[in-house]
């Protein structure tokens, strides 16, 4: 018997709402607005169904449509220009401070055990938008530069750039978080 | 390969976006280099530690419940058809989830909810198959996974009886950590449609766990353990049982958890 339109649709866009409503948490940063951008996400899906190539990708496809509505809807309606310093902050940045605590007590594995998920959680929320989404693609999606260039609508050049920046960003700030919580005490410099 | 050429690929290795070419060639020098070598450890590192920190499962079957009603209003006109497994999944999930925020309002005017994590009352069998159990935080809606010790502990060590069901290492996949007096704990809290839950505390193999102790509060009887990565209590309360796990292990738990729930 075929099966019906909504039998495929279940099986084959339904089963990512778990990855789409991850990113759109650590995008809208609250449950409600998580919720109903996923909700208008697959609704959109359902009703352009007919248009998704059966057997591409159709992961990749549903997160396009909700960025598009992220971009459109969701996001602060003013914004302002966001002015990121990175000047003082190395590649290496938090390899650095790590490694400057000394080799006996292995630092790192004892950042990676202690840092909360909830810290990492904020840390991602608090990148500006534009570094946030293709940190979330990569990071958190496992989305190919590639695909993130075609999700977000960008050069693969920006999203490298995006990511690079994005990257230390996020380390900085979970560098802070540990100093602040007490699971690292900074190196005297 | 120099050192700086082999930095310069760092991310495109890490991203898994180099060429084949690239990656062979950074691994020759990664082979010979130990500071380059600890700099790629650190990257690959940092990239799993933020997936598994910031990407843990969210409580989202109600949602998906939603948008399939959604789907069903939308398309109606069209002949009504079976209703699917996944669909019955769903609402049954939906359902259940609508009972504990029931129970959970109650307890709110019992001054328990803050604190509290709710098991979803499921069927016995819900226990037995792949679907894991969900513990949902009603405190502050956050879903935060388990630390590796207390998942840890509750995979390895711990085993329920529920009725004549055994859960031993069950797929706990998540549960709420609270902040008490500054502590972080992991709670849970079991109810079955209302029922007493028979809770059995054993290792995979249903012998008791050594060094479970019993303390006396009041009348009352706090059963305390400790393990490598944690410690743990639970007590009976009225027809629930309730757990706390504390990674500290030099917390007084019994002294802190039952004043704070004045049990």
């Amino acid at each position: 018997m075929k099966k019906t339109k909504k039998e495929i649709f279940e099986k084959e866009a339904m089963v990512h709402v778990e990855a789409l409503h991850r990113t759109a948490l650590r995008m809208t940063k609250n449950e409600n607005d998580a919720d109903d951008l996923v909700q208008e996400t697959l609704l959109k899906a359902y009703r352009f169904w007919d248009k998704f190539e059966q057997g591409s990708n159709c992961r990749a496809w549903l997160f396009k449509i909700m960025t598009n509505i992220f971009i459109n809807n969701y996001r602060a309606k003013t914004r302002s220009p966001q002015v990121v310093d990175l000047e003082d902050v190395d590649d290496d940045f938090l390899f650095g401070q790590l490694s400057a605590l000394g080799p006996s007590d292995d630092p790192e594995r004892h950042f990676f055990a202690k840092v909360f998920d909830d810290d990492v959680k904020k840390a991602i929320e608090e990148l500006p938008e534009d570094f946030r989404l293709v940190v979330v693609l990569s990071f958190l999606e496992g989305f190919s530069y590639q695909e993130i260039a075609d999700i977000v609508g960008l050069q693969i050049g920006t999203v490298k750039s995006r990511l690079h920046r994005g990257r230390k960003l996020l380390q900085k700030a979970l560098w802070e978080y540990a100093v602040k919580n007490g699971f690292i005490k900074e190196a005297a410099k | 390969m120099t050192c700086e050429e082999a930095l310069k690929r760092l991310f495109e290795v890490v991203d898994k976006e180099a060429s084949q070419y690239d990656v062979e060639e950074v691994q020759k020098h990664l082979e010979q280099c130990e500071s380059c070598m600890a700099r790629y450890e650190f990257e690959y590192m940092f990239k799993t530690f933020v997936k598994d920190k910031a990407a843990s499962p969210e409580k989202i079957d109600r949602l998906k419940g939603r948008i399939l009603n959604r789907i069903d209003e939308e398309s109606e006109g069209q002949s009504i058809r079976k209703m699917g497994p996944f669909r019955f999944t769903a609402v049954a999930v939906a359902a259940a989830f609508a009972l504990v925020l029931c129970i959970g309002a109650a307890f709110w005017a019992a001054g328990y909810y803050r604190y509290s994590v709710f098991i979803h009352p499921f069927e016995e069998n819900y226990f037995r198959g792949e679907i894991p159990v969900l513990a949902a935080n009603v405190g502050d809606g956050d879903f935060n996974p388990c630390s590796p010790e207390i998942m840890q502990f509750i995979n390895n060590d711990l085993s329920m009886t529920f009725g004549d069901v055994q859960t031993a290492g069950f797929n706990l996949i998540g549960s709420a950590f609270d902040t008490i007096r500054n502590h972080r704990f992991v709670h849970f809290r079991f109810v079955r449609g209302g029922m007493p839950v028979s809770l059995y505390v054993g290792d995979k193999n249903g012998v008791e766990l050594p060094g479970f102790e019993e303390i006396k509060i009041g009348s009352r009887s706090v059963y305390t353990y400790h393990c490598d990565g944690c410690q743990m209590i639970y007590w009976y309360c009225g027809k629930s049982i309730l757990i706390a796990v504390s990674e500290d292990k030099s917390l007084p738990l019994p002294e802190i958890i039952p004043a704070v729930y004045s049990i």
